[in-house]
């Protein structure tokens, strides 16, 4: 089995708006020191993919400049490897719509199915943090002899399926000539009842993130949660792999009171720091007082400023005498960039 | 910026017989260093940050983990077309061939390879030092003095200064007098194992000193003395940074704690000049509810549920709940179990210090340091 991955980074930027302002949903930040594509990449890198194109539709300068030459990855290859591909013909990718869609991200890319080598297309979406065991997947789909698999998590379909390249290139011919809109109800439902659907289903779990809330809460549990963070970031099976920064080690101050909290390296904290994550280059002054929250990059808190249940945005400045109380339900941000004092 | 082309020679060939057990499988260089880092990468790092893309490095001492680590060079960007690390083991050639016996015969039998590169000028350089230095600004300093040789020279305090080599100078800088670990220094500047020559002289020094059966082939010993000797144009350029040479168990853990504080003697996150490594930082660390970590460096991958302080955590190292760790160098993949105490200690990579147990003695109470090697099973 010869296998291309596709995965579609900008389906789901709606669902966090206030993140992907500028950029795709595939580079929202994750887990310290991670983006969301960083998974599905890590676990098809995983399970032995080599061949990798990322579909992008706008802002995707971060997401381009985070996977470079894919040499994080072990992508930088002579064969196979990892492109991005952003839009380049306007019958696709119609500058009017915020959000293209599935259907448009596939025949966006119809000519990799006539040229590919590969006899399996294997695709996933950014709308989702998991660490699953694709090769059992992609065996699992070619062990039934169906066209196409859906990946489900109990009773759930996911965005993640295998086709036979030849049947996804057959699909895509018919829904041009009928002017299918959608992927999943014009051709997925319509092949499920003809019987050329076969579903699959995932032992570990998927973590949607639809919203700001799911992102805030998410990150929650992966500090008070040994099992999801276990699961998420400590997957031995499936080590998510991401850009390399060459951050030094964190240095902690001498008042420094930290529990509970994952920390990526580059961060320098002095203050009191309790059920947070903090990403690259945060620094949290010896007055302040951080609780149930999420530090993007490169965010300053100094004086005495006192911050709970939220999000700082990447490279937001909080200081002197800063006070801000989110609530789980409604999670604060702090709009990246913004200076408050 | 110095457009000269400059060929690099690192030498990392030495035992470390004195930073032992921590060197009983690996070269000195590849030692770890402040947390993710390895004490060749601040050499390395200031060999990219120059613009010097073609670096020998000398090897012969338990090289294989020092190979692996260094790799093409890709991790300092020094990867490059028509460059890039070249590691240098001893080899056998058509009139036989040898170990490198002492640091001059080391360069001497890579002299094709500098050949091949073809450089203006030859740096050489030592795989043991904690610095950050603009190369650029001692090759300036060499060609505007018209000089044959250039040592970099830093001060020290007078009492350590018969463990380096000690120079004397006049007022231009030029050296007057050179003498290896005296007993009685004439001066505090010492010699930080750097050294800018011109090829085609370093050439006739080296022959010669080859063809000299009494010389031990020594930079600091032979070479330097002998070129003093010969009116040779050896100067001195002085450098005011931080620098410290860790070939001592003592001096490793020291320099290690100068990178702690608020305003500490060596800051990783100071400067424009990041130091570049290899290390593979895996997930971030976590730090458990109990945990207390206060002036300390901690790297990612570590899980921290005990009490850490005035330490240096690398890769990987677990300490569990109730644990207490204080002036303490941790390397990679370390795991302290629950209740156990560390104190004024080396421990090296993969070092398990078992529940409860006791290991070292308080730095506040005379202890002296403690150092567990690998072999060594608690």
């Amino acid at each position: 089995m010869k296998v291309l991955g596709l995965i579609l980074s900008n389906l789901h930027d709606g669902d966090l708006p206030a993140l992907t302002a500028r950029r795709t949903m595939g580079a929202v930040p994750f887990g310290g020191r991670y983006r969301l594509i960083d998974f599905p990449l890590s676990a098809m890198v995983a399970a032995g993919v080599r061949d990798i194109r990322v579909i992008a539709h706008r802002n995707y300068h971060s997401l381009m400049e985070h996977i470079g030459s894919g040499k994080d990855w072990g992508l930088a290859r002579h064969t196979g490897g990892v492109t991005v591909l952003p839009p380049y013909s306007i019958a696709y990718a119609n500058p009017v719509e915020n959000y293209s869609t599935r259907m448009r991200s596939l025949m966006s890319v119809r000519g990799l199915f006539d040229r590919a080598e590969a006899d399996t297309v294997l695709c996933m979406e950014c709308d989702a943090v998991s660490t699953p065991d694709l090769a059992a997947f992609l065996a699992a789909h070619k062990a039934s002899g169906a066209p196409m698999t859906v990946g489900m998590r109990k009773d759930t379909p996911l965005h993640v399926f295998a086709a036979q390249t030849a049947f996804l290139r057959e699909q895509l011919k018919t829904a041009e000539a009928a002017h299918y809109v959608s992927f999943w109800l014009d051709v997925v439902e319509r092949q499920k009842k003809a019987g050329n659907v076969a579903t699959y289903a995932f032992g570990n779990r998927f973590f949607l993130l639809r919203s700001m809330t799911d992102y805030h809460a998410l990150h929650m549990r992966l500090v008070r949660e040994d099992d999801v963070r276990a699961e998420l970031l400590e997957n031995g099976e499936c080590p998510v792999l991401t850009k390399e920064r060459y951050a030094p080690p964190v240095k902690y101050g001498e008042a420094a009171a930290v529990e509970n909290v994952l920390i990526a390296d580059g961060c320098v904290v002095e203050g009191s720091v309790k059920n947070a994550v903090l990403f690259p280059g945060v620094r949290v002054g010896r007055d302040c007082t951080v609780e149930n929250a999420v530090l993007m990059r490169d965010c300053v808190l100094t004086g005495r400023v006192r911050f709970s249940t939220g999000v700082v945005g990447q490279g937001a400045c909080l200081y002197d005498r800063v006070e801000l109380h989110g609530h789980p339900d409604m999670p604060l941000f702090v709009e990246e960039r913004s200076i408050l004092h | 910026m110095n457009k000269t082309k400059t060929c690099a020679l690192l030498l990392a060939g030495g035992a470390g017989s004195r930073l032992a057990p921590l060197t009983h499988n690996l070269a000195k260089p590849a030692v770890p260093f402040g947390g993710k880092y390895r004490i060749v990468d601040f050499t390395l790092s200031n060999c990219a940050h120059a613009g010097i893309d073609t670096v020998g490095v000398l090897t012969q001492y338990q090289p294989l983990l020092l190979n692996e680590y260094i790799g093409r060079g890709d991790a300092w960007d020094l990867d490059v077309p028509g460059g890039g690390v070249s590691i240098l083991p001893p080899y056998q050639a058509r009139r036989g061939g040898a170990w490198y016996r002492g640091t001059a015969n080391a360069v001497w039998q890579n002299k094709s390879f500098v050949e091949r590169c073809d450089p203006r000028l030859l740096l050489i350089l030592s795989g043991d030092h904690i610095y950050r230095m603009d190369y650029n600004a001692l090759l300036d300093f060499h060609l505007s003095h018209g000089a044959d040789c250039t040592i970099a020279a830093v001060e020290v305090d007078l009492s350590e200064a018969s463990r380096f080599g000690i120079l004397a100078t006049d007022r231009a800088g030029r050296v007057t007098d050179f003498a290896e670990k005296p007993a009685h220094p004439v001066s505090n500047l010492a010699s930080m194992g750097i050294y800018v020559f011109d090829p085609d002289y370093l050439w006739r020094v080296l022959a010669a000193d080859d063809a000299d059966a009494t010389s031990q082939k020594d930079f600091g010993k032979n070479v330097l003395p002998a070129v003093l000797r010969s009116g040779g144009r050896l100067f001195a350029y002085r450098f005011a940074g931080y620098w410290r040479d860790v070939g001592t168990l003592e001096s490793l853990w020291q320099a290690n704690m100068d990178l702690l504080g608020e305003a500490p003697a060596f800051d990783l996150f100071g400067g424009e000049a990041k130091v570049l490594t290899r290390s593979v930082e895996g997930a971030p660390q976590f730090l458990a509810s109990g945990a207390s970590v206060r002036q300390s460096i901690v790297t990612a991958a570590c899980r921290v549920a005990g009490r850490v302080e005035r330490s240096v955590l690398s890769p990987g190292v677990v300490v569990e709940a109730g644990a207490v760790v204080r002036d303490a160098v941790l390397f990679p993949g370390v795991r302290i179990g629950a209740g156990a105490r560390v104190e004024y200690a080396v421990l090296d990579e993969g070092v398990v210090i078992p529940k409860n147990a006791v290991c070292g003695t308080p730095r506040d109470a005379g202890g002296t340091l403690t150092t567990v090697g690998r072999e060594v099973s608690a």
